[in-house]
């Protein structure tokens, strides 16, 4: 552990970190999950292999990829199937999928198969058990599947531009975990080290899955051209990734979870403001830097997306990778935090937040172990101190929430919007309050802006001794809120300073702020709600583990 | 239907606020009866019987939160309390917020709690019984957690049906608006 001294710079501000703008640029980086579960993977030696893959030529039965940690068995079960293209959608509503997938605790027995058989691909509508840590699905590509296919069918590689334009053969959709439609609860694998830092089982599972992927495509070739097929050829196999097709489940998850969002965010300022600490910068830290910001910048080309607000953001962002670059050549260097200050001061949100991630990335001796502090047991904060006075929740409610105190609330601007759920699967839905009939009948406590100041206006009609208890004695509607600014108040990265109910507000920052501490990448939105990214493209598969460096994350530099 | 600590606690919030708790409150009632079950009682009838008795005044979650949020010095009853089993869950969060031992006795039922664990000495599971809070000795022996079990369907069904209602109906409109892709999935 660093030892703190009084000259350490301090982190950055929860009204500058939570704003959503800001939340919607952010990038991956070394304390992202899927990072974290790679390392371990690598440091404890993780063993992973295919014990069945009994799946025909049409692409038809289920395959079972077992990774052994030192002391435990996790089995990526798989169900592969035929799907008609009519039936192919990344939403929840869907009802099919090519490929279903559950991850399970230990080694299958053939009659877990047969169960497993008779619910997974039937995701929501079946029912999995306490064996089991996730359930997921997966639907092809359609621009690229039959292309590798065919290609390697023929003998022949892909055309590595089409690779590059899309970036993997299957995309993931939902990854259910922590008790999901039956699944083990988090707290029952909690304690196990392999998983105390958050979504490790998710994404060990999508980690199997796109290897399993990569080999269907291979066995679909071989299926097509017998003997003449030909497997892909490393280089190419490593840049694929798996895709991931995610809507607005997401963004509840990071209003419902404050002080799981807090520790997130805290570990990861906590590394920037290690790195800008350090005294030592040498003329090979620049180049390493730089080194890394060209890595980046190759990481940029490949980076696609028809979304008009995304083709800003990597306008902008190529702007910032070649003044980085020109600020970079230009001399020497000071130090670290002279790195960031420029960012701030010259980059847009974009370039800056990737700015943070590079800095990170720089110093694992200094930031991995920040992957300790990262997960929650959000039950310890869950009473509310009824002892505390109205005028002092006052004060806190000012502090935290003071930056919105002169919205107005009775412009329907700053509560278009409505939160719900859809009795059609479930699935979380954004609605417009004013256009729509009843539609806030049904409205999540999504809004804790907006509520904190209903809150706020209630306490301000007591004495101001009463304490919280007498007040939501009277006000019951007021507890959610009252809860909330209690753990804003011990938290400080817990709450977003946004409004999540207002017109202007864009669910795709808070779905790529969660995708970025998953690890991933090439964020592409499909509109405001939805995105698609790609994941452990570039890492190394399971047989190459014990050799393969923590850093694969940006493209390599040609040799 | 064997259902995770997970799902007991969000049926139970939706459940709850589809009757008409306040956000806040369905939070008390979820966590309640998850934690009732986790540990070997039925907190599902329980809930879905105060749910159906519609009787804030008698109902253990507002009863409960009250409690917890100011905990009381002296002993204190309340009379024909629903489910009042579903007070035990309270009674051991007062211990941790105390870190004091308490009695919860109804008609039969007799629980201690403290700080790290809860006591049964009589288990009782009445529909609607007064109920006393004191502090106390411990006296019975341990609950442990039990394992994953079937949920009694006709209660799980009943905590359903509340859930239902808070969500919104299907509509083209909505199923087109409301979470869309914008763009084809089928690329």
């Amino acid at each position: 552990m660093i030892e703190p001294h009084v000259d350490k710079i301090l982190l950055r501000p929860p009204s500058q970190v939570m704003k959503l703008s800001r939340m919607g640029s952010a990038h991956a980086h070394r304390l992202s999950f899927m990072r974290i579960l790679m390392r371990r993977m690598q440091r404890e030696n993780w063993r992973v292999e295919a014990t069945e893959f009994e799946i025909d030529g049409n692409g038809v039965g289920h395959a079972v990829y077992t990774a052994h940690t030192p002391t435990r068995a996790y089995s990526l079960v798989a169900f592969a199937h035929d799907l008609p293209a009519d039936l192919r959608s990344d939403r929840v509503i869907a009802e099919a999928w090519d490929c279903t997938f559950t991850l399970f605790d230990g080694i299958p027995t053939p009659k877990d198969i047969e169960r497993l058989s008779q619910n997974v691909p039937f995701q929501e509508a079946g029912r999995i058990s306490q064996s089991e840590l996730s359930l997921s699905r997966a639907n092809r590509s359609v621009r690229l599947w039959a292309h590798v296919v065919d290609r390697l069918a023929a003998g022949e590689q892909p055309d590595p531009q089409q690779v590059s334009d899309v970036g993997y053969l299957m995309r993931t959709t939902a990854v259910y975990g922590s008790g999901k439609f039956g699944a083990a609860d988090r707290q029952d694998i909690a304690d196990r080290p392999e998983f105390t830092a958050p979504f490790q089982s998710e994404m060990l599972s999508v980690y199997l899955t796109r290897t399993f992927v990569m080999d269907l495509v291979e066995h679909m070739a071989r299926a097509k051209g017998g003997d003449a097929a030909v497997p892909i050829a490393p280089a190419m196999r490593r840049q694929f990734g798996i895709g991931n097709s995610t809507g607005l489940g997401m963004a509840p998850f990071i209003l419902n979870h404050p002080i799981l969002l807090n520790n997130w965010v805290a570990s990861k300022e906590e590394a920037l403001s290690r790195v800008r600490t350090l005294k030592s910068f040498t003329p090979n830290d620049q180049s390493r830097f730089g080194d890394l910001v060209q890595r980046a910048d190759l990481n940029w080309q490949l980076w696609h997306s028809e979304h008009p607000l995304q083709i800003i953001k990597l306008a902008d962002l190529r702007a910032d990778l070649d003044a980085l670059q020109t600020f970079l050549s230009a001399g020497e260097i000071v130090s670290w935090d002279a790195i960031f200050c420029w960012a701030e001061a010259h980059l847009s949100e974009e370039g800056c937040e990737l700015v943070v991630s590079l800095l990170i990335e720089c110093h694992p001796e200094f930031v991995d172990e920040l992957s300790d502090c990262m997960s929650a047991d959000e039950s310890l904060d869950f009473r509310i101190k009824g002892e505390v006075k109205s005028g002092d929740v006052l004060a806190q409610i000012e502090q935290i929430y003071g930056w919105a105190e002169t919205l107005d609330w009775d412009e329907n601007n700053h509560t278009a919007r409505v939160w719900y759920v859809s009795e059609e699967k479930l699935e979380p839905r954004l609605g417009e309050r004013y256009d729509e009939d009843d539609i806030a009948e049904y409205e999540q406590p999504l809004s804790p802006l907006r509520d904190v100041f209903r809150f706020a206006q209630c306490l301000e009609t007591k004495d101001q001794n009463t304490t919280i208890a007498e007040v939501l004695l009277t006000h019951p509607e007021h507890r959610h809120a009252a809860r909330r600014v209690q753990i804003a108040a011990k938290y400080p990265y817990a709450e977003i300073r946004d409004n999540t109910i207002c017109a202007q507000m864009l669910p795709i920052d808070m779905l790529r702020f969660k995708l970025s501490f998953f690890g991933a990448k090439h964020f592409d939105p499909r509109s405001d709600r939805w995105v698609r990214i790609n994941m452990f493209a570039g890492a190394p598969y399971p047989q190459d583990l014990a050799t393969a460096a923590d850093d694969w994350f940006f493209p390599a530099l040609p040799t | 239907m064997i259902p995770s600590l997970s799902e007991i606690t969000a049926t139970g919030r939706k459940a709850a606020k589809g009757a008409g708790y306040s956000w806040g409150l369905a939070d008390e009632a979820g966590r309640a009866t998850a934690w009732l079950w986790e540990h070997g009682i039925d907190g599902i009838t329980a809930l879905a019987d105060v749910l159906d008795a519609r009787s804030p005044q008698t109902c253990p979650i507002y009863i409960g939160t009250r409690l917890c949020d100011a905990p009381p010095s002296d002993p204190v009853t309340f009379e024909n309390v629903h489910s009042p089993i579903l007070l035990l869950s309270f009674a051991a969060e007062l211990s941790k917020i105390t870190q004091d031992t308490y009695q919860l006795t109804f008609a039969q039922g007799v629980f201690s709690t403290t700080p790290k664990a809860m006591f049964c000495a009589y288990l009782a599971t009445n529909t609607q019984a007064s109920a006393e809070f004191s502090r106390g000795p411990v006296s019975g022996e341990q609950l442990a957690p039990a394992p994953r079990r079937e949920a009694p369907a006709q209660a799980w069904a009943r905590l359903g049906a509340w859930e239902h209602k808070t969500y919104a109906p299907a509509t083209e409109a909505s199923r087109l608006a409301g979470a869309g892709a914008g763009l084809s999935d089928n690329d």
